[in-house]
């Protein structure tokens, strides 16, 4: 049996983070408060010196496994709800359920290397988080739902999926015992919490908890408060009121709940564990350092697409970005897309700017708003106005006007800033491109109707820098020299 | 405009109905004088726009002129940008609303309005302040931005042989054209024709294969019955877009008439653009879609003073 109750507030906390995630809610605060719930990302733009999007959000989420245990992992993850469900049809098939315990050493590496990825000011630790991962999760239903694109970002995703909807159904909850990052700190901040799971003298030895167990902790020597995640099942199933959930129970309690069943007892066992542990540990923090130092910062890499807003410069924008897909998913304009290769394979399962999908609208700043991990910094609606990501470039031999001789002006039609205006050349006009305006947005590249290659293209910059602003430097109005001046003629001008 | 299956049935419908009128008392009838009695264009200047409409459709005769009672009407302003009522990219949006009513209080059964934008269709509906106007009179948006929304016309045109329409702007009963005067880089002005590009599916195709010529022939698939040119804040430079509201300029007109052509031509001397250099205002003329003849065109003059 499982508790409705949790099922319920697993499947509304589901519910808001795919409305979450798809930008179905529009509010800028709310988005960025549920992004920031989940510390892997948000942690690591403190290392930056930065503060993630709502900082409050991941100081309560860090408290809470201090003081309630795991209660994230049980009630809301939507990862460990997947896994839950899948465990419940390999319950239905008559799948006995087995434990995912012993992965202590494993769990202490991952849990390592990602903290010493973000402390290096690398993002790879993309792979393990689950959030990250969620993110691409929801990408392979939005790639479904809108026909594409399959790349290697759905297939990382699909990957995922697959592993957290088939492995439970013979080993529950395996991702989170084994592999998450996020679930490894919860699990070493829940020793010390102040509310645990004790079993007490009255325990009768039924039985009953221990088949209750999502994550099958519940031994005969007591619980495995490694792998606890506190969901409180056993509480709920105990006949004989034997298990308790309270800030320090009695002595025995305290010695029933904190004895390891899968670790002999005595000191030199305990000097062992410790050994263990610590060699994991330093195993991570080299892998870390080899990884980011000696394989990712001695690739080459060049940014073949245009960086995105708020990303400043391609080498910050590719060390930040952890690939949840956060901005992917709130696009209003689909111009943000999973990368594959075009940008190296230090692009992998990051984003990229589509001008062939969309352009960057002028009058949205969303996926600044929204990014976890600061890899496209916050900057307000007006600053972001004047981010030149790019700048177009006009190919005359294409260009309507220039080669065929016929008005047109696409590009000039969308342009927002006012960078591109309309030349006289041989009896129409011809758009020209003054760079001190463009910011590169896309709209004219977009925009443009000669196929298949356009006419005018954006060419990607390094490092963005702003451009200037047209209200106070762009071509005046040719008639009247103030803020909506009223025509002065009289009658009408026919 | 072809005659599809639903036009047939309520042809059919029309003319039974026609054969039943003598039934009908007769006074119900004497209300309509001839349509010659009224101005070609009504060129209203020194309101604010709703107001303008009220008394230029006055003296076009009233809107019970275009719409009859049960009819089915599309209101096609200009929409296609994310940008808000002061920035003057969108039709006024205060005039896009008094229309609705106006229809409704002429005995429109239902009030479409949609634009096939060039930003995206939701930003555009929600900032423009458009989509707020028309429901809150009792119109209704509609969605322009998949191509099952349009249907597939043959025209023998220059450029368009094949457009794909939306399906709204054939099967309404009557078509009231809403635009807002812009200055225009390709077109040089963007006005009641220039508008209709809103309902056609691919305008890229359009641009790419003569931009003046599409637009000039466009109309042969369907004139829309009333044109009412919004003039009242002009963006003078760097349209349709726009870069600053120092684009802008405070006219305060209105150009009302059943003949786009015509309104155009007077919307482009509003511009200060000569109508001879905006192509294609000639080709729809040639086309005999329309007149350029300001001169020879009974046009009436209302200033409304404060």
């Amino acid at each position: 049996m499982i508790s409705t109750t949790r099922r319920r507030i697993q499947l509304l906390f589901l519910l808001f983070s795919i409305t979450a995630s798809f930008g179905l809610i529009t509010h800028r605060g709310v988005i960025a408060g549920y992004n920031s719930m989940h510390v892997f990302p948000s942690l690591s733009a403190l290392f930056w010196l930065a503060l993630p999007p709502a900082i409050w959000m991941t100081a309560l989420f860090l408290l809470l496994p201090l003081i309630a245990g795991r209660l994230y992992c049980s009630y809301l993850c939507p990862v460990g709800l997947l896994q839950d469900l899948a465990a419940r049809l390999g319950d239905k098939l008559g799948i006995k359920a087995r434990p995912v315990a012993g992965f202590h050493e494993l769990r202490i590496l991952v849990l390592v290397m990602s903290v010493g990825f973000m402390a290096l000011w690398s993002s790879t630790y993309l792979y393990f988080d689950h959030f990250s991962n969620l993110g691409r999760v929801y990408g392979v239903l939005d790639a479904l739902a809108s026909g594409g694109p399959f790349g290697t970002s759905f297939a990382l995703g699909l990957l995922f999926l697959g592993t957290i909807l088939i492995v439970p159904i013979f080993f529950p909850r395996w991702f989170c015992a084994a592999l998450c990052p996020s679930g490894t700190l919860f699990m070493l901040l829940q020793r010390w919490s102040l509310f645990k799971v004790r079993i007490n003298e009255d325990c009768a030895e039924c039985g009953l908890c221990h088949d209750a167990c999502p994550v099958r902790c519940i031994h005969d020597e007591g619980i495995d408060m490694d792998q606890c995640i506190a969901c409180l099942e056993c509480l709920r199933v105990c006949p004989s009121e034997a298990i308790g959930y309270n800030a320090g129970a009695g002595r025995i309690g305290r010695l029933f709940a904190e004895r390891k069943p899968d670790r002999p007892a005595g000191a030199a066992a305990s000097r062992k564990s410790f050994l263990k542990t610590a060699t994991a540990a330093a195993l991570g923090a080299a892998g870390a350092y080899f990884v980011k130092v000696r394989i990712l910062e001695a690739a080459p890499s060049r940014p073949n697409t245009v960086v995105p807003p708020g990303g400043s410069s391609w080498d910050q924008f590719l060390q930040r970005c952890v690939g949840c897909h956060a901005c992917v998913n709130v696009c209003p304009t689909d111009v943000l897309m999973p990368a594959d290769f075009e940008n190296s394979a230090l692009g992998l399962g990051k984003i990229r700017m589509d001008y062939d999908a969309g352009y960057c609208s002028y009058e949205c700043n969303a996926c600044l708003s929204v990014c976890p991990s600061r890899a496209l910094s916050y900057y307000p609606l007006p600053v972001k106005q004047r981010i030149k990501m790019g700048s177009s470039k006009i190919d005359e031999e294409l260009c309507i006007p220039y080669a065929k001789g016929k008005d047109c002006a696409a590009c000039h039609e969308q342009c927002p800033t006012g960078a591109i205006t309309m030349k006289k050349h041989k009896g129409v006009f011809a758009p020209v491109v003054n760079d001190d305006y463009c910011i590169g947005c896309g709209a004219c590249d977009y925009a443009c109707p000669v196929t298949p290659d356009k006419a005018v293209r954006v060419t990607p910059r390094e490092v963005h820098t702003f451009a200037f602003n047209p209200k106070q430097h762009g071509p005046k109005a040719k008639i009247g020299e103030q803020f909506l001046r009223e025509a002065q003629d009289e009658g009408f001008p026919f | 405009m072809p005659i599809t299956r639903r036009r047939f049935i309520k042809l059919a419908l029309s003319s039974a109905a026609a054969g039943l009128a003598p039934a009908i008392p007769s006074r119900l009838w004497a209300a309509e004088p001839t349509p010659a009695a009224y101005p070609d264009l009504v060129a209203v200047r020194d309101g604010s726009p709703v107001r303008m409409f009220e008394t230029g459709i006055q003296a076009l005769g009233g809107l019970s002129r275009f719409v009859r009672k049960g009819q089915t009407v599309l209101v096609k302003p200009n929409i296609g940008w994310d940008k808000t009522p002061t920035e003057g990219a969108n039709t006024n949006p205060e005039l896009v609303g008094r229309i609705v009513k106006a229809a409704y209080e002429a005995g429109a059964k239902k009030v479409y309005c949609f634009d096939h934008g060039v930003n995206k269709e939701k930003a555009c509906h929600k900032r423009s302040g458009i989509a707020a106007a028309v429901e809150a009179n009792g119109g209704e948006m509609r969605s322009a931005d998949k191509k099952s929304h349009y249907r597939e016309v043959k025209l023998d045109g220059e450029v368009l042989k094949n457009v794909l329409v939306h399906k709204l702007y054939l099967d309404s009963d009557v078509v009231i054209n809403v635009p807002i005067l812009k200055s225009h880089g390709g077109g040089r002005v963007t006005a009641s024709i220039k508008n209709l590009m809103g309902v056609v599916w691919d305008r890229r195709f359009w641009h790419r294969h003569g931009l003046h010529q599409a637009i000039g022939e466009f109309m042969q698939v369907r004139k829309p019955d009333l044109n009412v040119l919004d003039a009242y804040l002009v963006m003078v430079n760097n349209g349709p877009r726009g870069v600053s509201t120092d684009d802008l300029l405070l006219k305060k007109m209105q150009l009302l008439s059943p003949d786009p052509v015509l309104a155009d031509t007077a919307g482009a001397k509003v511009l200060d653009v000569p109508p001879e250099n905006v192509k294609y205002l000639g080709i729809a003329q040639g086309l005999k879609l329309g007149t350029m003849d300001l001169k020879g065109s009974d046009i009436k003059r209302i200033s409304l003073e404060t």
